[in-house]
């Protein structure tokens, strides 16, 4: 259970240009965004994609959901806690209840200064945070297929 | 063993004293209890002793007499038989004249036959309500009447403890305001971040566009890293807003507009918000529908209600219709939304409010707010309502002017 932004688990070396291509020229890393500010996500998206991960956008748990159900799934999500129709914590919930999603590893990213309730994640990035601290933390946990 | 007592005239005698003192402890246990007696002398081998009969009833009158809350005794028929000096005290009249007097005229017209009830309902039991004490000054204060029944010699009476809850709901009130003040703290951080972190990613982008050369994604990365700032300083200025509205310190910049024309302006403005949510913003316009007004002014006021409609709209149309009547112009901004629970309708005006609904969803919860203090500087009302449908509709009405053509 995360309550509070954890500063930094261990260092890794600074991501190179291209962190997200495996060294054998598999296909790039697969990166989920739930987020419901248009601005944030499209900022997201495109830092991402400039350091050579594919993106998929979702604005919130529902709309996230549909996504995974289609397709390869990603090798993680970013995922943003105060959403529309469904929030941050309840897609966490029926994330992991489902035996399939439950693998693809999770960082919440939230404005909030304090969490109202816990919520279970690999990582909590605050916002605002540093290209690098979130590219750092991505190359920390994502999943490596 | 029988004796013969008439033979014995000592006896007789002793007999005869023993039934004289037996009467004279039988009058003074009367009068003692008739309430004759203040005091006892007894006499004894280290001399005579005097011994007070105010019994316990002293200090309790004294405790009645010095007490906050108000004390009233009142006849099964409501009369107030005593009261303390705190009770004349909250209703600002001289206690021989609240003595005789009905307690339920110390309440509120339209309260009276409650306390009628409740002081027939406690001659069997204790009961306990909140009801306003007005004063002879026509001052009213909140209060909590609790009525138990008493057994007095004279019959049955009811005994009435008035708390002045004043203070105690000015306490509460401020405990509100306070928590208030910190939820929103909590939210504008929130708000601020936001933008803030779609800034440093902007800036991410621009370092990293600016390391490759690329003129042409640098200057964009700018241009949208520039609109972030302004949103921030939007979002800042909205807050001063708020403080200004409070302090009533806007002032107004009236002149005859056209109600009509700021709706259509406020649609068109809000039109690719409107999309983004998959809302279509349907207009109804009456024209020449004048008020007097600040243009600006009542274009924000509209504004956030319209925006208001599109961000709880979950994507169904939104309907924005004016029409003028005879002395008042009507426009009414209804969605198909979420709606606002009714317990919470009153309250959605109130600075720093947010339906429990919106939880999920950004924003300051400031913009109703505006809105109704702008509509209320403008001598206009506005409310919410719950749909039957589902969703909620707002109508604001401002007085309508008539404009001579020139």
């Amino acid at each position: 259970m995360i309550r509070k932004l954890v500063t930094s688990t261990r260092k890794t070396a600074l991501p190179g240009d291209h962190p997200a291509l495996a060294e054998n020229g598999a296909a790039p890393a697969r990166i989920l965004v739930i987020e419901d500010d248009a601005d944030v996500a499209e900022s997201l998206c495109l830092l991402l994609e400039s350091y050579g991960y594919e993106t998929l956008c979702a604005v919130d748990g529902v709309a996230a959901f549909e996504r995974l159900k289609q397709g390869k799934l990603p090798d993680l999500i970013l995922l943003d806690l105060m959403l529309p129709r469904m929030n941050g914590w309840e897609f966490r919930e029926a994330q992991l209840a489902d035996t399939r999603l439950r693998e693809v590893p999770v960082l919440v990213l939230s404005a909030v200064g304090e969490l109202a309730e816990p919520i279970e994640a690999d990582q909590l990035l605050r916002k605002p945070f540093s290209p690098e601290k979130l590219i750092e933390t991505i190359e920390l946990y994502r999943r490596r297929t | 063993m029988k004796m013969k007592l008439r033979q014995n005239p000592s006896i007789r005698l002793e007999i005869e004293e023993l039934r004289q003192r037996l009467h004279e402890a039988e009058e003074t246990l009367n009068a003692i209890r008739a309430g004759d007696v203040d005091a006892l002398v007894v006499s004894g081998p280290a001399g005579e002793k005097v011994f007070t009969l105010e019994g316990a009833e002293h200090p309790y009158r004294i405790i009645v007499e010095t007490m906050n809350e108000g004390a009233v005794s009142l006849s099964a028929a409501g009369v107030i038989l005593y009261c303390n000096s705190a009770f004349a005290r909250m209703v600002a009249r001289p206690l021989e004249q609240i003595m005789g007097n009905e307690l339920a005229e110390f309440v509120p017209a339209e309260r009276r036959d409650l306390l009628r009830s409740l002081i027939r309902q406690s001659r069997e039991q204790a009961t306990r309500a909140e009801m306003m004490v007005v004063a002879d000054s026509g001052t009213s204060i909140p209060a909590q009447f609790s009525l138990n029944p008493v057994d007095l010699e004279e019959g049955p009476a009811i005994g009435v403890v008035i708390t002045d809850l004043s203070e105690r709901l000015r306490n509460e009130e401020a405990q509100a305001a306070v928590r208030i003040r910190d939820d929103f703290l909590a939210i504008a951080a929130h708000e601020l971040r936001t933008p803030l972190s779609a800034l440093t990613l902007r800036l991410g982008l621009l370092e990293r566009h600016a390391a490759k050369g690329d003129s042409g994604q640098v200057l964009s990365s700018a241009r949208r890293a520039q609109d972030q700032a302004e949103r921030i300083g939007r979002l800042i200025d909205r807050l001063l807003d708020v403080s200004q509205l409070a302090g009533g310190a806007s002032k107004l910049q009236l002149a005859p507009c056209d109600l009509g024309t700021i709706v259509e302006g406020v649609a068109e403005r809000m039109m690719e918000e409107a999309s983004h949510a998959g809302s279509e913003l349907q207009l109804s316009i009456t024209h020449g529908v004048n008020v007097v007004g600040d243009k600006l002014r009542l274009e924000e006021a509209i504004g956030n209600i319209v925006s208001n409609a599109v961000k709880f709209g979950s994507g169904q149309p939104v309907g924005i219709e004016l029409e003028g009547r005879k002395s008042t112009a009507t426009l009414a901004i209804h969605d198909c939304g979420i709606g606002i629970p009714p317990e919470e309708l009153a309250h959605v005006f109130g600075r720093f409010e947010r339906s429990s609904n919106s939880r999920n969803y950004g924003g300051l919860g400031l913009g109703l707010y505006i809105a109704s203090e702008i509509i209320r500087q403008h001598g206009g009302t506005i409310r919410a309502e719950n749909r039957p449908t589902g969703g909620t509709s707002f109508t604001i009405e401002l007085p309508r002017t008539k404009i001579l053509p020139e």
